[in-house]
């Protein structure tokens, strides 16, 4: 009896350790075909990503179906090792010869005979030397490492350091709002100008609400003209600043011993004149008495026609003023560097403004551009909305249709589409649906072509009323009065910062269209 | 603990390669043939030796004579050898007061061992004397059977080149040989030995060391051994994969074989691996006991069909194939 016992017992340990493997297999195999899923999504994902609660539908599903998936399939093998298969493969691993599978066979059909006995005896005394854990031991399937390395790319690609990327461990998806790459790096542009200020929190918190869908593109471009204002009141000062700086180097420019200092000053390089200073303080024991008063009388009436703004530099120019009268070379010294140290603070106090004012101007773009958004946006919206294409070709061939003169000219009357016969009626045509990729080029407009005034035929809409618009709405006048400010920028810097934003769509329209217009003589035969 | 069936088993194993190392002593290199030989005497069967001439069938079957201590006969079969021949036949003889009776003349058949040689040069008519003498163990002449001596054992031989003139052994008497063994040529180094044991002046001397009262006991230890149903399952699908429309034909066997084997293969099978179990020491019949012995039990028992014969294909080919694809476990 206890040599049956014996053999039950070692079928039991290896129908459970059987079960485990085949377990951590289909486990192992399913994640290895499950988790190619996600990958496939999450890459799709940083191209386009999705929202927050398309991740959450997807993640909820996939995880769901796996789950469900894993837990059927574990289910269904489950009846799958039998005694019978237990002693199949103790024998074929321990190459018992399926000696564990006849005496499992004896036991179960009990036999009086002395050899079935024997037989038993022996099996339980090969059983008593097998080690289970020798013959089963632990390895990891090759689709373990397979589901493992799937794991981490997803981990990985969640935790890609990346602007568009969002973490669907912490269930994040895109905001409801997207930025273009260029308005994030205008945004970035802009922060990095304004460092640590309270109108870069403010631009953050502008960001993050348009991002999260709090607040609409328009609310955004709203704020964001109010953040500019705010920045730009700066900038008035700075004007002020410079004005006064002018007005102070045009009087101390008339004393032959400050007109480099005037110079610098009237320039703005205030670190110079600071230096200009220091070095007329150093000199100030060998200066003749006569240049001191001249110095005296500039400095003092300079100081005293400074603006408010430079109420700082005036008062210490007038203590230079007042040292030198003094003729104390000691307290002039003293004086003098105290003005240079002024103009040195003064020097640093428009650096921060001048980037408060690029930053303005930062600002400005990422207004522009999600402006041209927002019309973009419409623009499509109302090309689904518009006529088919062959609606729009139908349009353009009823332009076609109107007298031509014989250069191909328009003739009064006809639609702005038919001017360059059927072609142009065409092109006509196709933009009239509105869509960027209806955009092709027509025929050229030559130079030699005389223009004619053309009598337009409006289309009566639906409901709608009249408005005689007779001035800019308050929304686009300017908040500020216009000023002559001297910029700082170098010509190439201007030429980079005031060239037109070309929608990327009608760039080669734009090209073609110069390219073609060239006169004839200057084209290349082809 | 050495117990009665380990004793039993150890004594089994002793004669069986006593036997077999004396037969070695004249035959070389044909160990697997001597072993199946001797296996076939054990099973209460018979073997069809096939293989060209000079080879040493008939040597061997001699000297099994020899070492077993048995009545030994030889018929050398022709085309006009007549069944009386070998059953014998009744004669008629003065008695001794004069009167004439009948009186059965033994023919060579009344044998331990019968050696059976050129078997298909025979007519089937003198070929089937030999049937009921194979399976039933009589012999049955005019009225009376007689039942023949045990052990019974054929040994027959048949060269498979010279067809002309020859009367291939019909299916029913090709079943009841237990095993069928192909003798090849010897390799060289086992003729050298040949050589130098048959080229000198004294031959080889092999002692007798199994009688026949051993040998009905060792055929008594042969059905002793118990064979689980998982093992006895897998001879019936090795011997069902034989059989052309069988579900579970393999397709080689349903291309190439007009007719399986019969159940008397399956015995064999049964049979022989309970030997082979024994001759390993185990009182168990394994899946690698039936597998060793396919070949001889089944290679006659399994007839080519017209593609079969056409392309020529050895029927080994075939139980090669089964054997590579019959699962162990149901």
């Amino acid at each position: 009896m206890a040599d049956k016992e014996l053999i039950i017992g070692l079928l039991e340990r290896v129908r459970r350790r059987l079960r485990a493997v085949r377990r951590f297999r289909t486990i192992s195999a399913g994640l290895s075909l499950a988790l190619i899923i996600p990958v496939i999504f999450k890459l799709i994902d940083l191209a386009v990503p999705f929202r927050g609660a398309t991740v959450l539908v997807f993640l909820s599903i996939w995880g769901i179906a796996t789950a469900a998936v894993l837990i059927w399939r574990t289910w269904k093998a489950q009846g799958q090792e039998t005694m019978t298969g237990s002693a199949a493969s103790l024998d074929r691993l321990a190459g018992l010869q399926d000696q564990i599978t006849t005496a499992y066979w004896f036991i179960r059909h009990p036999s009086q005979s002395e050899w079935v006995e024997a037989q038993i005896r022996k099996t339980a005394e090969s059983a008593g030397r097998l080690r289970v854990e020798s013959l089963y031991p632990a390895s990891t399937p090759r689709t373990f490492y397979r589901a493992s390395a799937l794991l981490a790319v997803l981990v990985i690609l969640n935790f890609i350091p990346q602007s568009l990327n969002h973490n669907w461990f912490r269930l994040e998806g895109a905001p409801p709002f997207r930025l273009s790459r260029t308005d994030q790096a205008i945004i970035d542009h802009a922060k990095k100008l304004l460092d640590k200020t309270e109108a870069a929190k403010e631009l953050d918190k502008i960001v993050s609400d348009l991002q999260q869908g709090k607040i609409s593109a328009d609310a955004a471009q709203q704020q964001l003209s109010d953040l500019r204002q705010q920045i730009d009141g700066g900038n008035l000062e700075l004007n002020n600043i410079l004005d006064g700086l002018t007005s102070m180097a045009n009087q101390l420019g008339q004393s032959a011993a400050l007109s480099s200092t005037a110079q610098a000053m009237s320039s703005g390089d205030l670190e110079k004149a600071a230096e200009e200073i220091r070095s007329l303080a150093d000199k100030l024991g060998v200066t003749p008495s006569d240049v001191l008063r001249e110095l005296q009388k500039n400095m003092s009436q300079a100081a005293g026609n400074s603006p408010a703004v430079l109420q700082d530099l005036s008062k210490r120019m007038q203590q230079a003023a007042d040292a030198l009268k003094s003729e104390d070379p000691q307290a002039g010294k003293i004086a003098l560097d105290n003005l240079a140290q002024a103009l040195e603070q003064l020097e640093q106090k428009m650096t921060g403004q001048q980037q408060q004012s690029q930053a303005s101007q930062q600002l400005a773009d990422l207004q522009n551009s999600l402006q041209q958004e927002a019309a973009s946006a419409a623009a499509a919206a109302d090309a689904q909305l518009a006529p088919s294409p062959s609606q729009g070709e139908n349009a353009g061939g009823g332009g076609a249709g109107g007298d031509q003169s014989p250069n191909g000219a328009p003739k009064p009357g006809d639609s702005p589409g038919n001017g360059q016969g059927s072609q142009g009626g065409n092109s006509s045509g196709s933009s009239a649906s509105g869509a960027p990729e209806d955009l092709k080029p027509g025929q050229m407009t030559k130079l030699d072509v005389q223009l004619k005034m053309e009598g337009l035929k409006g289309q009566a809409g639906k409901g709608g009323q009249l408005q005689d618009v007779e001035e800019a709405s308050k929304q686009e006048r300017s908040a500020m009065d216009y000023r002559n400010v001297p910029s700082q920028l170098s010509p190439a810097q201007k030429d980079a910062l005031n060239q037109n934003r070309l929608p990327r769509e009608q760039r080669e329209i734009v090209k073609y269209y110069f390219e073609e217009i060239r006169p004839q003589t200057a084209k290349p035969i082809k | 603990m050495s117990t009665a069936i380990d004793q039993q088993v150890e004594g089994f194993q002793k004669q069986f390669n006593a036997v077999k190392q004396e037969i070695a002593k004249v035959i070389v290199g044909y160990d697997d043939i001597i072993e199946f030989a001797i296996m076939s005497l054990l099973a209460s069967g018979h073997v069809l030796l096939e293989g060209v001439p000079g080879l040493g069938k008939t040597k061997l079957v001699s000297t099994l004579s020899e070492v077993v201590h048995l009545k030994f006969s030889r018929i050398q079969f022709t085309p006009d050898l007549m069944p009386a021949d070998i059953t014998g036949t009744n004669i008629v003889r003065e008695g001794e007061k004069g009167e004439k009776v009948l009186e059965f003349q033994t023919g060579p058949i009344f044998a331990n061992i019968v050696l059976a040689d050129e078997v298909n040069r025979a007519t089937p008519k003198t070929q089937s004397a030999l049937l009921e003498a194979m399976e039933e163990q009589t012999v049955s002449v005019g009225k009376t059977t007689y039942k023949l001596e045990q052990p019974f054992f054929v040994l027959a031989t048949q060269n498979p080149l010279e067809m002309e003139g020859t009367y291939p052994l019909p299916e029913a008497q090709l079943d009841r040989f237990f095993m069928k063994l192909k003798v090849d040529y010897p390799t060289a180094g086992s003729m050298s030995t040949i050589l130098n044991r048959t080229t000198r002046l004294l031959e080889p001397h092999v002692n007798r060391v199994l009688d026949g009262p051993q040998i009905l006991d060792m055929r008594k230890t042969v059905r002793s051994v118990p064979i689980a149903r998982p093992i006895q399952d897998y001879a019936v699908r090795i011997m069902m994969a034989t059989h052309p429309n069988s579900p579970l034909s393999n397709p080689l066997a349903t291309k190439y074989s007009r007719c399986g084997s019969s159940p008397r293969g399956a015995q064999a099978l049964v049979v022989g691996g309970k030997i082979r179990a024994l001759l390993n020491n185990r009182v168990y019949v394994s899946c690698d006991d039936i597998r060793a012995v396919a070949y001889g039990a089944l290679r006659h028992r399994l007839l080519l069909n017209f593609e079969g014969e056409a392309e020529r294909i050895d029927t080994d080919t075939i139980i090669k194939g089964i054997l590579e694809t019959t699962p162990e476990t149901n």
